[in-house]
């Protein structure tokens, strides 16, 4: 375990959020005291991807006496759970958010939002706060023919959520396309707008008793599959003998889609993919892979995908999968891909040869808009890099900063070819991602000493040795018979 | 820690990628001849003149001959 207080230096500050050690206990009545007020909030609902990205834009007066620095937001208790991710920004930087976690019981957790300069009393400033909400898009039907339109459902409240008194606000929506069937008229010229935006409001104050005032349920054609990852694993190994970095992502993946209302029929299938027409069904996928990507695989349980296509130039290195079968919804596909890069552009080395600091991407999954369950990032180093001394300090040899919060992390010795000791290896898990964690960036840096690096051939060069003096001295036997 | 990235040098292998097969085979060969030099003089002073080189010129050449296949260890 490293010290959090480490973290706080390496982090984004963003990144402290919804790590179970931060979590706030209070009380279960918990009221946030009203020192705030909203004078001006803009509510942004994006509902184009599999799920739901939600920024709200805000004008927040300090109406105490006092200079304030908490900013707390609500979330109902039974969507706290799908929250991939809540960040809060000023205008000036990025500010920390905190899960205040409750009793259970209560029925509205909070987010406390410490800013990064308290507010004095009577100012104003603007802040945005973002999160990302995953599974919360029913499909509606819930069973479609093969070539029909998807249509997907989603739920959400009039007002914006907030613990404070807004006294203007407007809720806009962003529709993949504006086919939009169904959605809820709360008066006569609300909502309105056309084409794939609709705005809710503009409303008058807002008291928080109000909660979210009336709900609001949205029916729109989603013409791409609903992808999500139950679980993916990638292990990204670091060779210094090979010069080499090779990354493998295992995948379970299902589509959270409509369900097929008959059976599937290939020859419909083979007869309408020649117009190529939108689908519900997940049949490509493309990596976007970092540029300079090398002998790439498509593999799953029975071998090698052949259906496959890797274009790797020095601007762009693509990775276009074909499952074996279109996914449609309800339906599992689980395969692994896999590829190599020249170590040097991930790896650097300390004047004195002996410390190294790996950059690496942390996620690098499809273009196509995904949802990931679990993940989990194994990091193999190479062996005998030195394993982190396990008292807190700012000592410890190996040291990684992950881009996102972790749900649990560990240290171990990975055992592979050629290995006597076993490689230090890191892994780590998060829970409920979304693909725009795609691309950020992981550090780890480690000590790995020149007597470790020839440990390998050392131990080759012995047991030969060993097996020549043996050899030798067999051979000075003397096994002749009297003279 | 981006400072840090910046101010360190980017990381060169001994030997390069496209030279694994080639160290690799250079490697092997003089192993196994030094091997087989060893097999018909066991003399008390060549003995460890061929075995030590010959067991070094192994030690590296497997290890790169295991990356030169693929098997980045």
């Amino acid at each position: 375990m490293r010290s959090l207080q480490n973290w706080g230096t390496l982090l984004l500050p963003l990144s402290s959020l919804f790590s179970l050690a931060s979590c706030l206990d209070l009380p279960k009545d918990f009221v946030p005291p009203q020192v705030f007020k909203n004078s001006n909030l803009l509510r942004t609902i994006d509902i184009t991807k599999p799920y739901v990205r939600e920024t709200v834009a805000m004008v927040i007066d300090n109406i105490s006496k006092e200079p304030q620095a908490e900013y707390y937001v609500p979330i109902p208790k039974g969507i706290i759970e799908n929250i991939s991710y809540l960040e809060a920004r000023g205008e000036d930087g990025p500010h920390v958010a905190n899960t205040a976690v409750f009793d259970s019981e209560s029925e509205t957790q909070y987010y406390k939002v410490l800013l990064s300069a308290p507010l004095p009393a009577g100012k104003s400033t603007k802040l945005w706060i973002t999160l990302a909400q995953t599974d919360c898009l029913i499909p509606v039907p819930t069973l479609i023919g093969q070539t029909d339109k998807q249509f997907l459902q989603w739920t959400g409240s009039q007002y914006a959520a907030s613990a404070y008194v807004t006294e203007k606000q407007k809720t806009k929506i962003k529709f993949p396309n504006s086919e939009v069937p169904n959605y809820t008229i709360l008066e006569s010229g609300d909502p309105t707008g056309a084409g794939s935006w609709y705005t809710y409001g503009p409303y008058k104050t807002v008291s928080p008793d109000q909660k979210g005032g009336k709900a609001i349920t949205l029916r729109f054609e989603y013409t791409s599959p609903v992808i999500k990852m139950t679980k993916m694993e990638r292990h990204i190994e670091v060779s210094h003998w090979g010069g080499n970095i090779a990354f493998e992502e295992r995948y379970w993946m299902t589509n959270l889609g409509a369900k097929l209302k008959d059976t599937f029929s290939r020859v419909q299938w083979a007869s309408t993919s020649y117009y190529n027409p939108p689908t519900s069904a997940i049949k490509q996928l493309t990596f976007s892979l970092t540029p300079g990507a090398q002998d790439a695989y498509f593999t799953d349980e029975i071998g090698n995908v052949s259906t496959s296509r890797f274009r790797s130039n020095i601007r762009e290195a693509h990775l276009e999968l074909k499952p074996r079968y279109p996914v449609f919804g309800g339906w599992n596909y689980s395969f692994v891909v896999g590829w190599n890069h020249d170590l040097k552009n991930f790896l650097r080395v300390s004047q004195d040869g002996e410390r190294y600091v790996l950059k690496v991407p942390f996620l690098e999954g499809p273009r196509d808009s995904v949802t990931y369950d679990e993940i989990e990032i194994i990091v193999v180093l190479p062996e005998g890099a030195t394993l982190p001394i396990l008292t807190e300090s700012a000592l410890s040899d190996v040291k990684y900063s992950p881009p996102i919060p972790l749900f649990s992390e560990e240290e171990y010795l990975h055992h592979t070819f050629m290995d006597t000791l076993g490689r230090t290896s890191i892994k780590m898990k998060a829970v409920n991602v979304v693909d725009e964690q795609h691309k950020k960036e992981l550090i780890v840096t480690y000590r790995y000493p020149t007597m470790a690096l020839y440990r390998k051939p050392f131990v080759i060069f012995t047991g030969v040795l060993t097996l020549f003096t043996f050899s030798w001295l067999v051979s000075k036997i003397d096994l002749r018979i009297g003279k | 820690m981006d400072a840090e990235w910046d101010l360190m040098k980017p990381f060169v292998p001994m030997v390069g990628k496209e030279g694994h097969l080639s160290v690799a085979a250079v490697l092997m060969l003089t192993g196994f001849f030094l091997t087989g030099l060893f097999s018909i003089n066991k003399s008390v002073t060549t003995a460890p003149l061929l075995a030590i080189p010959a067991s070094l010129a192994l030690g590296f050449g497997s290890v790169y001959l295991i990356c030169a296949v693929g098997v980045y260890v």
